[in-house]
């Protein structure tokens, strides 16, 4: 089952012994994992940014391998990943695993504010806060999210939090500001051509928005025009269709 | 003497190891025998379609093929269904799998790990064109664009990538038998609407055989039921999207189903609930006795025997159909009859025509252990051309899959309606309410209960155990996180192992799965649990419904531009 194959053992660096241990745990082949993952460790010890890394794979794997998992044993790995490369981003994704399992999220804001895994954490924090169902606690974590896409104009994690605020908005009944933010999270999509994604969803959510919540039926006959014009076999085109024609109707009958 | 003391000794072993031997010595040089001279790369593609058509249409693509590249020899491993998923199993697990393979026969997750562990993805070539459209329409169109549902048959969500290549696609229609038709009804088209259907279904049962036997108008079992049921009776529940599609995603789920009943919003005495099943009832009456006791076969029988008139079909089953009556009888196919507009009974309920679920099938992936990832995908993307899709399917009997590839003639009549209404009543929740109403629908089925008493006694069962579904569906919720956790792992550790330049693709794609799959995961269903746990409203606006803010917008607006 070794990729890397006994010939080559004695060769295998510890970047080698890394790759092969996230192989492992892609295949769940945990126990192999753990070998790959702790020759990593012993072959790196000069190097102690590769080495915080190969403890940072040893720990995800005893914390996220089923069965057999051990969290305290994993905690204690991450906590040796910070140690020997403080500044790493493995001591940064470490923090950020300590956090997930102990909900201790301000520990890796305040030490990598700048990092993506300090910016992981505030997303979590926020969507903890949400998963609240109380206005306060919704209005507050709306607060937090539109003060960070204030102040990190440029962050990867732009879409996660338009995404977020647009629950929050949501919770609060705040129609205006959720089809705002829902047309945010559609610009704020990075593209990769190598997964495209699926928007008929978002299309067909902005449009029944726009048209039941606010009122706001130019927004809505372009989201259902765009969903009928890119997703032609989409099961929601009848029903766009239709929405089309209601609206004009509804128009008509204002009209009057 | 010392060389019988090791045989002895070691003769299992040996045994063991002559017979290893011997078999892959007789399988390399099988193997090596079956491909021609000046074969460079030897492709094997396994299935389990063991249909005539499917092998023949494989191989006559695998001949045209092989004139474009007569260096590659194309081979099928054609597996029994009963025996595919153990073969497949051990196949991947030994790393002697086909190249090619056919995805399925698996339960969900576990064909899900199988993806994620033994098939390559497909993502990088999405997006470039199918070489073999060159001078077609589709020419320079990425190639999951020329697939007539996007692909979206071979893409799997869990993993966020495309997988497999969806060859064929089905539909279910009503096959039936002309000449009996002809023969009891004195018609040679068949009736195209309910009543017309109902009134010669009436007229085929009133007439015996020369056995004096009553001729059953349809042929059917338990598993033909299903058929009926979703394309004729539940569309008429589409109505329901209106009052219980809560997150607006344009279909109603089990648990809003759950949400809408659990808070009153809707009853079993909503007229179009009530109206599938007395359309049920009205269908069942033409059906065998016990028609719920019978198995497929049994009703093929009774159809090809001509003592039915009608069956339904799937395209997978067409060709069979029409194989059995050869030489025999002729059979035709059949939309299934909708209620016209001004049907008494339905003609107000059902909202337009029905959409086809038509669901893309044949999905073939690349194996990692295949040797040329390169010339399967390129057989693939031949197979998936318009060109060759359309002969492949012409070969098998089936719907193609792809964007203008024209339809077999044997299946004029089964191409699929893409726009329409769907059925809207998803009844059971966990394994208990399903099985209640499994049972409480065959009795309904073969007549011993009517719709009040059937629906008064699942809303009671429904309304002690669905609560408990609905907990446990959010406990599942919760336990599927530490699946979608070491899948996103193994994404961000493949980011940070990847170099700078070539590691934006997988940052982009952690994080969006990440969005969708953690970081929402618990927010979307939490409304739902809010509106199950604030009980009925009876002032509430349906989703779907125009707020009365919304109302004075539209009306300021209209009064701006007057």
């Amino acid at each position: 089952m070794w990729g890397l194959l006994p010939m080559t053992l004695a060769a295998a660096t510890g970047e080698d012994w890394l790759r092969e241990g996230w192989e492992q745990f892609r295949l769940a082949e945990f126990n192999l994992a753990v070998k790959a993952f702790e020759s990593g460790v012993a072959q790196t010890g000069t190097n102690p940014v590769l080495q915080a890394k190969a403890l940072y794979g040893l720990a995800m794997t005893w914390a996220l391998r089923r069965p057999g998992e051990d969290p305290v044993k994993a905690v204690e790995l991450y906590r040796r990943a910070i140690a020997v490369a403080p500044g790493s981003d493995a001591a940064a994704w470490s923090l950020l695993a300590i956090a997930q399992l102990q909900h201790t999220y301000q520990d890796v804001i305040d030490k990598f504010p700048a990092h993506p895994a300090g910016e992981e954490a505030f997303l979590f924090q926020q969507a903890a806060t949400l998963a609240v169902p109380r206005k306060e606690t919704a209005r507050q974590a709306v607060g937090e999210l539109v003060d960070f896409l204030k102040t990190h104009p440029q962050s990867s994690y732009r879409y996660a939090a338009w995404k977020l605020l647009a629950h929050g908005y949501q919770f609060l009944g705040e129609h205006e500001n959720r089809l705002v933010a829902l047309l945010e999270t559609l610009r704020a999509v990075e593209a990769d051509a190598g997964a495209p994604i699926d928007h008929a969803g978002d299309y067909w959510s902005i449009a029944t928005l726009a048209e039941f919540d606010c009122g706001n039926f130019a927004v809505a006959r372009e989201f259902y025009r765009k969903l009928i014009a890119e997703y032609p076999t989409d099961q929601r085109i009848f029903l766009a269709k239709r929405e089309l024609h209601h609206m004009a109707d509804v128009e008509a009958r204002l009209r009057q | 003497m010392k060389l019988w003391q090791f045989l002895r000794r070691n003769f299992p072993v040996l045994v063991v190891s002559i017979a290893y031997l011997w078999s892959a010595a007789a399988i390399f040089s099988y193997r090596a025998k079956q491909a021609p001279p000046g074969t460079k790369v030897t492709l094997r593609i396994g299935h389990w379609q063991l249909e005539p058509g499917v092998r023949d249409g494989f191989n006559a693509l695998a001949a045209e093929y092989q004139k474009l590249h007569p260096e590659v020899y194309i081979v099928q491993d054609a597996v029994p269904e009963s025996t595919y998923s153990q073969w497949l199993t051990t196949q991947v697990m030994g790393g002697t799998a086909s190249d090619i393979i056919e995805a399925g026969l698996l339960s969900p997750a576990l064909l899900l790990s199988y993806h994620s562990r033994y098939f390559l993805p497909l993502n990088n070539y999405v997006n470039l064109p199918n070489p073999y459209n060159a001078g077609t329409p589709l020419a320079g169109e990425p190639w999951r664009n020329t697939f007539k549902d996007g692909m979206r048959a071979g893409y799997i969500e869990e993993l966020q990538s495309y997988m497999a290549v969806p060859l064929a696609q089905f539909a279910y229609r009503i096959v039936y038998n002309r000449d009996l038709l002809r023969k009891l009804t004195g018609r040679t088209m068949p009736p195209r609407n309910y009543r017309d259907f109902i009134a010669v279904c009436e007229q085929i049962q009133r007439q015996r055989d020369d056995h004096g036997r009553p001729y059953i108008p349809i042929a059917a079992s338990s598993y033909h039921i299903g058929m009926w049921d979703s394309t004729m009776c539940e569309p008429l529940t589409f109505a329901a999207w209106r009052k219980l599609d809560f997150n607006r995603d344009g279909t109603v789920g089990e648990d809003e189903f759950f949400a809408g009943i659990t808070t009153r919003r809707i009853g079993f005495d909503f007229p179009p609930f009530a109206a599938r099943f007395q359309m049920l009832r009205e269908l069942t009456q033409f059906m065998p006795v016990g028609v719920t006791g019978l198995s497929r076969d049994e009703a093929v029988f009774l159809f090809a025997q001509q003592r039915s008139v009608f069956i339904t079909s799937g395209t997978w089953d067409a060709q069979s159909l029409r194989e059995q009556a050869r030489g025999t009888f002729a059979v035709g196919v059949l939309d299934f009859p909708l209620p016209a507009q001004d049907d008494p009974e339905f003609g107000r309920i059902l909202e337009g025509p029905v959409y086809d679920r038509t669901f893309a099938g044949l999905p073939f992936v690349i194996t990692r252990t295949c040797k040329h990832p390169e010339v399967a995908l390129d057989f693939l993307q031949f197979l998936s051309s318009q060109h060759g899709n359309t002969e492949f399917n012409r070969h098998i009997g089936w719907i193609p899959s792809i964007r203008g590839a024209a339809m077999p003639p044997a299946l004029a009549g089964y191409e699929p309606h893409l726009e329409g209404v769907s059925g809207e009543m998803p009844l059971a929740l966990g394994g208990d309410t399903s099985v209640k109403w499994q049972q409480l629908l065959a009795l309904f089925v073969i007549n011993q209960i009517d719709y009040p008493t059937m629906t008064a006694q699942y809303l009671a069962y429904y309304l002690d155990h669905a609560p408990k579904e609905f907990a446990e569906l959010q406990r599942d919720n919760q336990r599927v996180t530490i699946r979608e956790e070491q899948l996103l792992a193994g994404l961000r550790a493949r980011a940070m192992l990847e170099s700078p330049a070539t590691s934006a693709s997988a940052w982009i794609r952690y994080r969006q799965l990440e969005t969708d799959r953690l970081l929402m995961r618990e927010l979307r269903p939490s409304l739902l649990v809010k509106l199950v746990s604030d009980g009925p409203i009876t002032n509430a606006l349906d989703p779907y419904e125009i707020s009365p803010a919304a109302l004075a917008n539209i009306c300021r607006q209209l009064g701006d531009n007057r």
